[in-house]
């Protein structure tokens, strides 16, 4: 494998923590914990009544579209989310994306299933059940223009936007692995850079299940905790709802030497596997999550010692932290006491396919701010001989970091960050 | 020379081959499925997959309940491939699995009884509480599995003991052709070196409401439900199978094939004849002796029609003879590619 860095030049997200990596680190200094009742359905009568959603202030932009892209965000959140993500940063990625041909360009996206607007449909069509559902569907999904649909539309639709309305590429991938997806995407962003096959990608994702069909659907799972989200607590219960999107740009050696760039973070490996144990829940013994762990640490060339901080995916349920901790600890063995590990889903929620994207800014935030993010809501932690920092946030450099997440399906992706500035 | 594919096989209705033989051209049959009312003002035919529950390799009846049709057939295809060729802790530990769905929500799913039932409830509730309330009574708890984007991805790498580097691609039929182009990538930088690719496709009326708007006319829409794979290793001119094809080479574009000379072309993609017809006459920057479409046959077969142009290019490819393989999504994106028979 390679040795060869691959440079982030910048990263952005909006987030129920805020737009930009300046509020976001705000709101993880001020600890900032975004749970709030739900506004984009009434959610009266449910077990949880709260997620972390992103203010609608941020998505005023939307205004601004062509009418066919405001059809589409009006019934899909997670394009809402991208559209408002890459506008909001239109100047800087039409700049970067001038400085190299389009063909060395490239976008890899993290993406979630679509979720049938039913909100809509009931609100739209007055005697539905005279109309007929084929009928109101047929009325309902039309096409908009810019090819787009206002209801049903492919994955690519999201690259489609991309390239019409902010800069030309030269290919998109839609990667859907659900809570690992943007992590993947990441990775192999990554890896078409280290292959040579282009200098500049944008890699992210975009996801939302706060909508009444896929929170209720997502809700049956048992996954949501009917409190707050307690990740590495003994007493977690569950994971709270997030959404967001967000990219960072990964950038060749060459790119970076050509235009006389200094970015201050690099990515130097990434780790996948499979867990090949059960569709319906991850291997309890954490053999999938520590390969991929190792993985990432071999592409790197790093030692665990080297280690100062792993952002976990720490969801807050029974099934995921203890496993993923011991397989920490496997990897990392003597070296645990001093690695910090911290989730930060207790601020942010659980923004699933975005998950990936939206923890690689927690991470490249903290690292250029010399900032270890506490686990705010961990009173009584599971035995570990790793530090597990609470409640209160610690100023500490951080020079090596992974962040890991994984999917339903058993599919793991963890990524080991540097920070060139150390 | 980008990588050397070793082993192919698919699945669409009765054809079904786990070693990548396939009929000759001339024994193939026109697709007689019927074309029925899925919308007002929309006809569409489907073919589906015609699946055996006794079958050895059918999945435990424990899982039934979270998965469709065509991940289904993705599994027991799989299996079969895995047992007839053998491929042991190499693939399974560190190989790579790359799976293309263009499809992730089956029938029951988009039960438009079910949401009916589901809309009237939100329609008529007095209050948001009994209207959450009714609308999850309606909700199976299995449907956000059922829907998971990775479930043929994730269950072909539980029934084959896969444990390597994976993910899944989505949701047109060029995803497949993205995912042999990481594929070649990956064997490239060195990380993998046997590497299973395919795709599966669910034909019905979600996939239909995805496309149907995308396209000038609907006459004669028809899709098939499909599943393919094959084994993509480290290129090697000396691997000599009866159905082997070397990767030669990926285009950006149509007009790189000016001056192109092959023996075969093997296109798809199209949704209708008439898309099919302007698809192979785009290709005229290329010389080619034969040209060859699914689409008579059995419809646009979404992620899995790469490998069943594939398994024909590997069946009807003399040795030496080369080929320009293209597939059109949605869009109208084209992704093209030449191979060498092994």
């Amino acid at each position: 494998m390679s040795s060869a860095k691959v440079y982030v030049l910048h990263t952005h997200s909006v987030s129920p923590l805020g737009m930009g990596s300046a509020e976001l680190l705000a709101a993880l200094k001020n600890q900032k914990q975004a749970a709030a009742d739900i506004t984009q359905f009434d959610p009266a009568g449910l077990a949880q009544t709260k997620a972390c959603e992103v203010a609608p202030a941020y998505l005023a932009g939307l205004d601004l579209l062509h009418e066919a892209w405001q059809m589409v965000a009006a019934y899909d959140r997670k394009f809402a989310l991208w559209a408002t993500a890459v506008q909001s940063e239109q100047a800087q990625l039409q700049a970067l994306f001038s400085k190299t041909s389009t063909q060395r360009t490239a976008l890899f996206l993290g993406l979630g299933a679509n979720a049938i607007p039913v909100q809509h449909i009931a609100k739209s069509v007055s005697d539905f059940t005279a109309f007929g559902l084929n009928q109101a569907i047929a009325q309902l999904n039309v096409h908009v223009g810019k090819k787009a649909n206002s209801i049903f539309n492919h994955a690519d639709l999201y690259g489609n936007y991309f390239r019409q309305e902010i800069a030309p590429f030269g290919f998109c991938r839609n990667l859907m692995t659900a809570c690992s997806s943007s992590t993947q995407a990441i990775a192999f962003g990554a890896a078409h850079i280290l292959s040579g096959q282009a200098d500049l990608v944008l890699a992210g994702g975009t996801d939302s299940i706060l909508n009444q069909f896929a929170y209720i659907s997502f809700g049956k799972l048992g996954v949501l905790s009917p409190e707050e989200c307690k990740p590495f607590d003994t007493g977690r219960n569950g994971t709270i709802a997030g959404e967001c999107a967000g990219f960072t740009l990964l950038a060749s050696e060459q790119f970076v030497r050509e235009n006389g760039l200094q970015p201050q973070i690099a990515l130097l490996g990434y780790g996948n596997s499979m867990d090949a144990y059960k569709i319906t829940a991850p291997d309890p013994n954490g053999a999938g999550v520590e390969r991929a762990l190792r993985c990432a640490l071999q592409m790197a060339q790093l030692s665990p010692e080297a280690l100062d901080y792993i952002n976990a995916h720490g969801t807050g349920t029974r099934s995921n932290d203890e496993a993923e901790l011991r397989a920490i600890e496997r990897v990392v063995g003597s070296a645990a006491a001093n690695i910090a590990v911290s989730s930060t889903k207790d601020r942010h929620g659980h923004a699933i396919a975005a998950a990936g994207i939206q923890e690689f800014h927690v991470l490249t935030t903290c690292m250029s701010n010399g900032l270890v993010p506490a686990n705010l809501n961990c009173n009584n932690p599971i035995q570990t001989p790793l530090e597990l920092p609470l409640q209160t946030n610690q100023n500490r450099k951080i020079k090596y970091a992974l962040t890991n997440n994984f999917a339903f399906g058993g599919v793991n992706c963890a990524l080991a960050l540097e920070n060139l500035a150390l | 020379m980008l990588a050397t594919i070793t082993a192919i096989g698919f699945w669409e209705s009765a054809m079904f081959s786990v070693d990548g033989t396939l009929e000759p051209r001339s024994e193939l049959l026109p697709n007689e499925a019927i074309n029925q009312r899925q919308l007002p003002h929309f006809n569409a035919a489907f073919r589906q997959i015609q699946l055996d529950p006794t079958h050895p390799n059918y999945p435990k009846q424990s899982d039934l309940k979270i998965l469709r049709n065509d991940t289904i057939a993705a599994l027991v295809l799989s299996q079969q491939m895995q047992a007839l060729h053998q491929w042991g802790t190499t693939f399974k530990e560190h190989g790579a699995l790359l799976v293309a769905n263009s499809n992730f929500i089956d029938d029951d799913v988009l039960d438009f009884e079910s949401i009916t039932t589901a809309v009237s409830q939100l329609q008529t509730a007095l209050d948001p509480a009994t209207e959450n309330k009714l609308f999850g009574s309606t909700i199976s708890p299995l449907l956000p599995l059922r829907t998971l984007t990775n479930g043929a991805q994730s269950f072909i790498a539980q029934y084959l003991g896969f444990y390597g580097s994976s993910t899944t691609y989505g949701s047109t039929g060029i995803a497949s052709v993205q995912a042999l182009r990481d594929a070649c990538n990956l064997i490239i930088i060195d990380a993998s070196r046997l590497i299973l690719v395919g795709g599966c496709h669910f034909a019905n009326l979600f996939s239909f409401l995805n496309n149907c708007l995308l396209l000038h006319d609907t006459e004669g829409y028809a899709e098939a439900s499909a599943a393919s794979f094959f084994m993509l290793t480290a290129a090697n001119p000396k691997v000599s199978g009866k159905h082997n094809l070397h990767i030669l080479h990926f285009y950006q574009n149509l007009e790189e094939l000016q001056g192109e000379h092959v023996d075969w072309l093997f296109y798809g993609g199209a949704f209708t004849p008439l898309e099919d017809a302007k698809l192979l006459a785009r290709c005229q920057h290329l010389q080619y002796q034969e040209a060859f479409s699914w689409f008579a046959h059995t419809g646009n077969l979404g992620a899995a029609e790469l490998g069943m142009l594939l398994a024909a290019a590997g069946n009807w490819l003399r040795k030496g003879q080369t080929a320009v393989v293209l597939i059109q999504d949605a869009f109208g994106v084209l992704e093209l590619f030449k191979v060498e028979h092994a």
